[in-house]
């Protein structure tokens, strides 16, 4: 048996006094593509936070353990140079930072933690240039400020960008296509497609289930009050679909459907 | 340091002691304008009164350091032997040097300015005679002072450089000014420094207040800048003085109609700093704009007091100041936009933000807007607060050190300001030295 890239076991978290997690388990192993759907304050987003390691979410009990290390004891950038990739949700505007800068030192760092020599300037635009043409995006961007002034469509585009730059072996995609039109939503779709490998896997958190009908998840979870409520294959996916969350959040404590925490996070 | 108690210039006093005895405390060679001029500023500091931790204007910096502490003249005559200056990479039209507030002619370098361009000394014994021109700026600027200290500051005069620029002529390249302080004895100097730039002619001038580590005293600096009409003229200002010497200089400009000015004032040493600017703009539609970045740490105080007069119809003014403060370190920034009822379409902002690296550094914005005129665009806005949290975490997402990710963050933010700096010499030595200090304080303040 081949140890799960990722394992949570009953993981509960807290944000400002709330708890949002509730003994939530998870597994997932490399090369499988799961989705984890729900319905707003379920603890979705809060769940890609707390793998990603953002201050402010307390984990009160349980495990994650990520190629069997413990991923809660290792600071976000630490996470990041051992292989998890969060793509946000809101991506962040980070003005008189360049993205030259940005995603030099990113995958500089990344690199030097594999073992990897440092790419100069002229490796770096040699990788890069490949990635942004996947996504319809193009290396003028490098001079501008990180997703300053970008549109919606654009920071996502860029989130894939950042993502097949870091060549990450856990990639959690927080609500990765709200906010997208369909085109966009077709090319980012196609750059998370063109990263699925055997060594990799993805985790979707999204809400709606039309980015499954451009990149088809091996799982889909259904989350409500801070836990797994089902899991199954992407028939349930269209399940949601149409009849939404009811099925769900009828037997669950319906309070957490409007967690405030959840749905300003 | 023979000699030096046989004259009382040269014993240590205090300005207040100084203002005391009155104006024949300071005597010597100098022509009789200048000590006409040093007796006329301590006579004025006398009668307005030197500052004091009461005065609504001096609430958030004690005056007491600078008026308390023992300061002596600098010594007559030249400064001889090696230039330990940190020049920078700049291509002067002429650079003058002062150390310890004495001239030092070997380093100076005068020759080859265009013609139309006047680069005199003042108060260095090798002057030619500025006393017409400058005589009447002197005795305006002590007769236009606001409290003693400026008064001292504006007529006191241990050395300087006069500088006039022809109408129409332009000066390409700056001219740079260094002030260094060695370690030693507690020099006040109070460097001076004229700016006249003639109808539509172009000039720049730089100053660069720098010192060896264990430099102490006081630089009391004044910058009196005249810009006529449709002409442009830039002037800044680099205090990186030793931590242990306070600096408090003052630039007085004034601009005629259609003129255009730029300031950049960086504020990197010294202990207690203040850094005063009074600009009038007195013809229509001109444009000024206010620079400035100061970086306070361990016990560094940086205080700014900008002043910006609107007396004419059409005029723009810009002030953009930002701070980075580690450690106990203090910033005070006080920006007063005044506009007379007559200068309408008068188009004014200011800006004020400060990051602060530690719980125990303080920052105090006091923006002010007088207004008196009805059709006008003036805004102002202060900021304070620590890195901002998303920004470091979208960084450190992506695998950047937590280290690298706050530089970055410190960096873009004093970046916005120095890269406003004008000249591109000027501008790289500024990122350099801040890249360190700021280095350097995240390690501390970690």
């Amino acid at each position: 048996m081949h140890e799960p890239l990722l394992k949570i076991e009953g993981l509960c978290a807290e944000a400002g006094g709330v708890e949002i997690l509730r003994g939530l388990d998870l597994q997932v192993n490399a090369g499988e593509v799961h989705s984890i759907m729900g319905p707003n304050g379920s603890g979705k987003s809060t769940l890609a936070k707390v793998l990603a390691g953002r201050e402010g979410y307390e984990v009160t009990s349980g495990s994650v353990l990520y190629k069997g290390q413990d991923l809660l004891e290792l600071e976000p950038d630490e996470r990041a140079r051992e292989g998890v990739f969060l793509a946000f949700q809101y991506p962040v505007e980070i003005p008189g930072v360049s993205n030259m800068q940005f995603l030099k030192e990113s995958i500089n760092a990344v690199r030097t933690h594999r073992g990897q020599e440092p790419l100069d300037t002229v490796g770096f635009l040699g990788e890069l240039r490949e990635k942004l043409a996947v996504v319809g995006m193009n290396e003028q961007l490098l001079q501008r400020s990180v997703n300053e002034d970008f549109s919606g469509g654009e920071k996502k585009r860029y989130e894939i960008v950042q993502m097949s730059l870091l060549e990450p072996s856990l990639c959690v995609l927080d609500e990765t296509d709200s906010g997208l039109d369909i085109d966009a939503l077709r090319v980012v779709s196609e750059g998370i497609n063109r990263m699925r490998s055997p060594e990799r896997a993805m985790v979707l958190v999204t809400h709606y289930q039309r980015l499954l009908n451009y990149v088809q998840p091996d799982i889909v979870h259904v989350m409500v009050g801070g836990r797994i409520a089902q899991s199954g294959g992407k028939e349930l996916a269209l399940q949601l679909e149409e009849r939404g969350y009811a099925d769900f959040t009828g037997v669950d404590d319906p309070a957490q459907q409007t967690n405030p925490q959840e749905a300003s996070a | 340091m023979k000699g030096a108690t046989e004259t009382p210039q040269h014993t240590a006093s205090t300005l207040v002691e100084l203002v005391e005895r009155g104006g024949a405390a300071i005597e010597g060679d100098a022509p009789s304008w200048l000590r006409d001029a040093r007796a006329m500023a301590i006579e004025r500091a006398a009668a307005i009164g030197l500052p004091a931790k009461t005065d609504e204007e001096w609430r958030y910096t004690d005056p007491k350091p600078l008026l308390e502490g023992q300061f002596s003249l600098p010594r007559p005559g030249a400064h001889e032997g090696d230039d330990p200056c940190e020049h920078m990479e700049i291509e002067a039209s002429a650079r003058i040097v002062f150390i310890d507030g004495r001239l030092a002619p070997e380093h100076c370098r005068l020759s080859g300015l265009p013609s139309g361009v006047e680069v005199s000394l003042v108060g260095t014994g090798e002057e030619a005679d500025v006393e017409e021109r400058l005589a009447p700026i002197v005795a305006q600027g002590i007769g236009g002072a606001r409290d003693g200290l400026e008064a001292l500051g504006a007529g006191l005069i241990t050395g300087g450089v006069f500088v006039r620029v022809d109408a129409g002529v332009t000066l390409e390249k700056p001219i740079v000014v260094v002030f260094r302080a060695e370690d030693g004895s507690p020099v006040l100097s109070a460097p001076h420094i004229t700016l006249i730039v003639g109808e539509g002619a172009r000039a720049s001038v730089i100053e660069d207040h720098q010192g060896s580590a264990g430099a102490t005293g006081l630089t009391l600096g004044r910058s009196e800048v005249r810009v006529a009409k449709g002409a442009h003229a830039e002037h800044a200002m680099l205090q990186r003085e030793a931590p242990g010497r306070h600096h408090v200089s003052t630039l007085r400009l004034i601009q005629d109609a259609e003129s255009h000015f730029h300031s950049d004032r960086i504020l990197l040493g010294g202990a207690v700093t203040r850094n005063n600017i009074h600009a009038t703009l007195q013809g229509e539609s001109c444009e000024a704009v206010f620079n400035g970045l100061y970086t306070p740490e361990e016990r560094q105080h940086h205080d700014s007091h900008i002043r910006v007069e609107h007396m004419a119809p059409g005029c723009n003014s810009r002030q953009y100041y930002r701070g980075i403060l580690a450690d106990r370190s203090r910033a005070v920034f006080t920006g007063r936009i005044y506009v007379k009822d007559v200068a309408q379409q008068t188009d004014a902002i200011q800006s004020n933000s400060n990051l602060l690296l530690s719980d125990a550094a303080q920052a105090v914005a006091k923006p002010q807007l007088e207004i008196y005129a009805d059709d006008v665009r003036c805004t102002h806005g202060a900021t304070s607060g620590q890195l901002d949290a998303d920004a470091e975490f979208y960084l450190r997402a992506r695998g950047v050190p937590e280290r690298v990710a706050k530089l970055l963050l410190l960096q873009a933010f004093a970046g916005e300001n120095i890269d406003r700096i004008e000249n591109e010499a000027l501008r790289s030595t500024v990122h350099a030295l801040a890249d360190d200090r700021l280095g350097a304080a995240l390690e501390r303040n970690a």
